[in-house]
């Protein structure tokens, strides 16, 4: 019997998704966190830099 | 000021560490592609008995158990080495770990309940071991939650380097509960006087093979995450404390 006929195949098949779906959206919330940490990083730099020119 | 800022980095030294991260990225990302095609491909059925082809799912999810573990022991050893230094970089990693830890036992008990369905007839049962690891789940959130609550940097520090010391103690529990005591849960590798465990199986040797091949797959998943991790702790600590010295400034 192949793979795919087996009748716990879906089980497999969903766990797999599970593991891989939630390293993903782990991986895409270190990439949100880090694109925000650009945008406060910047600001900051703007900010700083009116202060010096004060 | 100074423990909150992280240690003094080069800009050059910052750039080499973050190479060498997208490197275990780019190697861990190759690994995951061939640890599924040995998964799929090469890792002989299971029996009825196991699960049928459902068995397959024990490589990933030992894998996912033995970083959710491992993960504690991680953030227990940071917390040592926090109260003995008081280098907040410590506590960085310490935090770092215990959110990865999150990730994987969730995982590891998802891929459980789905291998469960088919091989116990049950999504999940009150087993002490079982139990245990929805336990630990909560212990990790709980760790989280009292980072969270802390606004003092040193005393979230030591209040979460004495908690995740604590909590590490239930991973030996854990690995010993399926051994010693009675459980559903199968003890896969190594002596056991369980015999009440179901779905348990042979371990061949080209069973070794690839779940040896997936602990390591998912070591380098777990560096990759946690060197990213750490790295983006850093950075919030440092800009924190760009932002308080500017408040100081106005």
């Amino acid at each position: 019997m192949s793979l795919l006929e087996d009748k716990n195949a879906v089980y497999l098949f969903t766990a797999y998704g599970v593991i891989l779906g939630a390293m993903a959206v782990y991986l895409a919330a270190l990439w949100l966190r880090r694109r925000n940490l650009d945008r406060d990083d910047e600001l900051l730099r703007q900010i700083e830099e009116e202060q010096q020119g004060k | 000021m100074e423990s909150v800022l992280p240690t003094s980095v080069s800009a050059a030294h910052s750039r080499s560490r973050e190479s060498l991260t997208r490197a275990i990225g780019v190697a861990a990302a190759g690994m995951l592609a061939v640890a599924l095609v040995m998964v799929f491909v090469l890792a002989p059925s299971g029996d009825v008995r196991s699960g049928g082809e459902a068995q397959r799912i024990f490589y990933f999810h030992l894998s996912s158990a033995w970083i959710g573990f491992g993960a504690w022991l991680v953030t227990a050893f940071c917390g040592v080495r926090y109260l003995q230094t008081r280098d907040l970089q410590w506590d960085r990693r310490a935090h770092a770990s215990a959110e990865i830890g999150v990730l994987f036992i969730t995982t590891t008990l998802l891929s459980g309940m789905l291998w469960g369905r088919p091989t116990w007839n049950t999504w999940w049962t009150w087993d002490f071991k079982l139990t245990l690891s929805a336990l630990q789940l909560l212990m990790y959130l709980a760790y989280l939650m009292l980072r969270g609550g802390l606004e003092n940097v040193n005393q979230r520090a030591r209040f979460a380097s004495v908690y995740g010391i604590v909590g590490a103690l239930t991973v030996p529990l854990n690995f010993l509960v399926s051994r010693v005591l009675q459980s559903i849960h199968p003890a896969v590798f190594g002596p056991s006087v369980n015999a009440a465990q179901q779905g348990g199986f042979g371990v061949s040797m080209d069973r070794v093979v690839i779940l040896i091949f997936c602990l390591v797959t998912f070591t380098m998943i777990y560096l990759f995450f946690f060197r990213s991790r750490v790295a983006l702790l850093e950075r919030e600590d440092a800009l924190a404390a760009r932002k308080a010295a500017l408040l100081d400034a106005e």
